[in-house]
């Protein structure tokens, strides 16, 4: 599947696959449905009209086809209004200009044509053309009008400068006011209203051998008037279809198949139609030269021959001819024969169609040889696909599609990162907590251990010191009063009265005694100490003093105290050891 | 409306306005609540990073878990053993509501030739009472040291009312731990007696061999005012706290 038919798919791509050709001589309007089938066309409803008012003629056209089961949309019209020509423009085909660039260029070339060829349908080719009129009456009526003869009994200046053609003929009695009324209606669809013309063009590649101006290159251009057009295009809209392209009645069977093999080397086409004769000279498979002859009803054979003695070059290998329904019998054989070579008719798929409005059908569903044909769109010149609004609508939303794609993306991205970087941070969190788990288990457990002992430990302590309480220091106590007592009553001297024990919880024991000599207290405290040694006290604060006792005696107070004896230091140890 | 009547200013005009709505939708609803729950796991990520770097391992202790527990088990025998010694212990000390010591000992001055002079419930106060006051007995307000007399009463089998509140002992001494340290205080008891020194070291004597424990926790000897007569010793006064 090519680009070009992937493209086709869209909606906007405006594939066309079937169209209402619609083609006019100036005095009938045929149509006929011309669908793609394959690489071929095929024809499948057709219609004619001879409607006085072209606007009628296509509404019944149009009714027709539809009766019969069309049901599209788009139709294009060949009418001898348009004319279509090969100029050189200074534009390789390869290098486009803007359409309204293109379109100055093409207009400046071919507005003098178009004037000229729009003189061709005057009131008298009209009238005789509509059988109103013969050739001989109508050049008598030019003759009379123009004074060359007859007015030999009026005033040259009556006839020759203030009568119209048309009013002539009325007062020589040819022709009544309603033909001549139906003879401008015919010529306002064929001239068309004001100045303005709409261009079509078409690139024909330069053929090898064939020589061209220096950056000249040959087009093929197609114009009509503005308002024809505008007129031709309101019509079809009132019949609810879309007038696409307008093309010119001779010219558009250059897109014939025959013409398109490029190893047949140069080819010639005369196309003759209504009054219009065209010779194109086809060369490896374009347009390479074109010469138009306007012509009489009865003169089409010599308007042939003019214009293949124009164009043709000696080596034409070919001749091909192309003329409206009914007339291309006796002109084949005519040409056949004045020609002395063979001319062949072009081949038709149907009676019903010319092998114009096939080749305008080929040019608009874009077939072989399309390019050889040229027409003028209806809707101005087309745009490239990427500056139509649809194309942009399209690309556009595309566009915003890419941006929140991309945000998306790289959201996605970021997030797998991050949600990477979190299963691998996760993992290696928890391995550093199961180590630091398992190791503070044991932790804990230790410290389990070590609280439960300690709590044991500080239960046997408490249990040692009651225990010691009980069974150590209660009864130390207990031995040491009975001692105390004993180790006084034995280093008490018989000249010594202890007058006084007072024990207090600060300051131990106190001994109040009265001898009768201070030796004797003397030697009582030196006794006693020696007695409380074993215990660790000391007698301190000793005092001797003279008192009277109780029987009038004159004696010594003695005053003590036992204190605990400081505990010894290293040095005492030492002392004592040596 | 034909489309191909916009002009390009109109297109671009429709593209900038479909471009706010669309992109500001997007924005708001999808990309900014996207990226604030991105940026939150980014930032859960780089704080469990953080964390996992200032992770320490601490070390394994060194202590053998089978040891410890072997000193348990050694320190559960040691428990056993100490507490089955304290309850024989304990159960040399007469109980608190007991009167039979008392009786013992006043058995035991008539036998070694004493005279008990006064015999009344003596009251230590507890360590606990020594922290909130400073001074027990000087800072007690009357209704106060009534509650501590009816408290120490209470203790002593109802004879509160005679008892005589001592002076808190000082830690360490003897009477401190006897009622500090044993699941329940020891009752004290003041003995004023009067006889010679050697009834006297005498019933100190026999105050070991009783059944239960009684401890001389404070002494105090004076001479009597009474002069023996010619050959007799000197009768002594002397007031004991017996902890019983």
């Amino acid at each position: 599947m090519s680009l070009k038919s992937i493209a086709q798919l869209l909606p906007f791509s405006r594939r066309i696959s079937s169209v209402l050709v619609c083609e006019t001589d100036g005095f009938t309007l045929r149509g006929a449905i011309v669908s793609r089938s394959g690489d071929g066309l095929v024809v499948s409803y057709s219609s004619r009209s001879e409607a006085l008012e072209f606007k009628d003629a296509v509404a019944e056209i149009v009714t027709n086809v539809k009766a019969q089961g069309w049901q599209g949309k788009t139709a294009i019209l060949l009418t001898p209004g348009a004319l279509s020509t090969l100029v050189d423009l200074p534009v390789a085909p390869n290098s486009k200009r803007p359409p309204e660039q293109m379109l100055e260029l093409v207009r400046w070339e071919l507005e003098p044509l178009l004037m000229q060829h729009t003189t061709l349908w005057s009131v008298g080719r009209i009238l005789v053309g509509l059988g109103y009129l013969t050739e001989a009456q109508a050049t008598e009526v030019l003759d009379r009008q123009q004074g060359r003869k007859g007015v030999e009994d009026a005033s040259a200046l009556d006839v020759y400068s203030f009568k119209r053609y048309g009013e002539m003929a009325i007062e020589m009695g040819y022709i009544t006011h309603r033909q001549m009324e139906e003879c401008l209606t015919r010529q306002a669809w064929l001239q068309g209203s004001g100045d303005e013309i709409a261009c079509g063009w078409s690139a024909q590649p330069v053929a090898k051998g064939q020589t061209t101006d220096e950056g000249q290159y040959p087009w093929l251009v197609c114009g009509i008037n503005q308002g024809m057009m505008q007129q031709w295009s309101a019509a079809f809209a009132e019949s609810h279809v879309i007038l696409q392209r307008v093309y010119p009645l001779v010219g558009c069977a250059a897109t014939s198949f025959e013409l398109s093999a490029s190893e047949a080397g140069d080819q010639l086409l005369i196309e003759a139609h209504a009054g219009l004769v065209a010779a194109i000279r086809v060369v490896s498979g374009s347009v390479s030269a074109i010469n138009l002859q306007q012509s009489t009803l009865k003169n089409t054979l010599d308007a042939c021959l003019e214009a293949f003695h124009v164009l043709t070059p000696p080596d034409v290998k070919a001749i091909w001819l192309g003329s409206a329904i009914g007339e291309s019998d006796g002109l084949e054989i005519s040409l056949t024969s004045m020609l002395g070579r063979p001319v062949n008719q072009l081949s038709s798929i149907s009676s019903q169609v010319t092998p114009g409005m096939l080749g305008a059908a080929r040019h608009l569903l874009e077939m072989e040889g399309a390019a050889r044909c040229c027409g003028v769109s209806v809707l101005g010149p087309s745009v490239p696909i990427w500056q139509s609004v649809e194309a942009r609508a399209i690309a556009a939303a595309l566009l915003l599609l890419l941006g929140v794609g991309a945000a998306e993306t790289i959201l996605q991205l970021r997030q797998n990162l991050a949600e990477q970087a979190h299963e691998e941070i996760t993992a290696q969190a928890a391995v550093m907590d199961e180590a630091v788990g398992r190791v503070q288990v044991q932790i804990d457990a230790i410290n389990k251990l070590k609280e439960s002992l300690k709590a044991k430990n500080d239960e046997i302590d408490l249990l040692k010191t009651r225990t010691d309480l009980l069974a150590v220091d209660a009864p130390k106590r207990s031995a040491f009063l009975q001692a105390l007592l004993i180790e006084l009553s034995s280093v008490t001297p018989d000249d010594m009265v202890l007058e006084r024990i007072e024990e207090t919880p600060r300051d131990g024991f106190r001994f109040t005694a009265w001898s009768l000599s201070e030796k004797s207290a003397q030697q009582f405290v030196k006794s006693f100490q020696s007695a409380m040694d074993p215990y660790g006290l000391k007698v301190v604060e000793v005092s001797v003093g003279s008192q009277v006792g109780r029987l009038g005696l004159t004696g010594y107070i003695l005053r003590l105290r036992l204190d605990k004896q400081p505990a010894p230091t290293a040095t005492d140890v030492a002392v004592g050891k040596t | 409306m034909n489309l191909r009547n916009i002009s390009t200013r109109e297109q671009i005009l429709i593209f900038v306005v479909a471009l706010v709505f669309i992109g500001g939708g997007y924005g708001l609803l999808r990309y900014r609540p996207a990226l604030a729950e991105l940026a939150k796991l980014q930032a859960t990520n780089v704080e469990t990073a953080e964390r996992t770097k200032k992770a320490v391992i601490p070390d394994e202790p060194n202590d053998n878990p089978e040891e410890l527990e072997a000193d348990i088990a050694y320190a559960d025998k040691t428990l056993e053993t100490m507490n089955a010694r304290f309850t024989q212990l304990e159960q040399r000390l007469a109980p608190e509501e007991s009167q039979e010591l008392r009786l013992s000992i006043s058995n035991l001055a008539n036998n070694v030739g004493v005279r008990i002079r006064e015999n009344i419930p003596y009251v230590i106060p507890s360590a606990a009472g020594v922290k909130s006051q400073a001074s027990p007995k000087a800072n007690l307000t009357r209704r106060a040291q009534k509650a501590a007399r009816k408290a120490a009463g209470g203790r002593l089998g109802g004879v509160g009312a005679d008892a005589v509140m001592g002076t808190a002992p000082l830690p360490g001494e003897l009477s401190y731990r006897l009622v500090n340290d044993l699941d329940s205080p020891r009752p004290f008891q003041r003995v004023s007696l009067e006889g010679n020194f050697y009834q006297l070291q005498r019933f100190i004597d026999e105050l070991g061999k009783l059944p239960s424990m009684v401890t001389v926790t404070q002494i105090q000897v004076e001479l009597s005012a009474q002069t023996p007569p010619a050959g007799y010793p000197q009768p002594l006064l002397v007031t004991m706290i017996l902890a019983l």
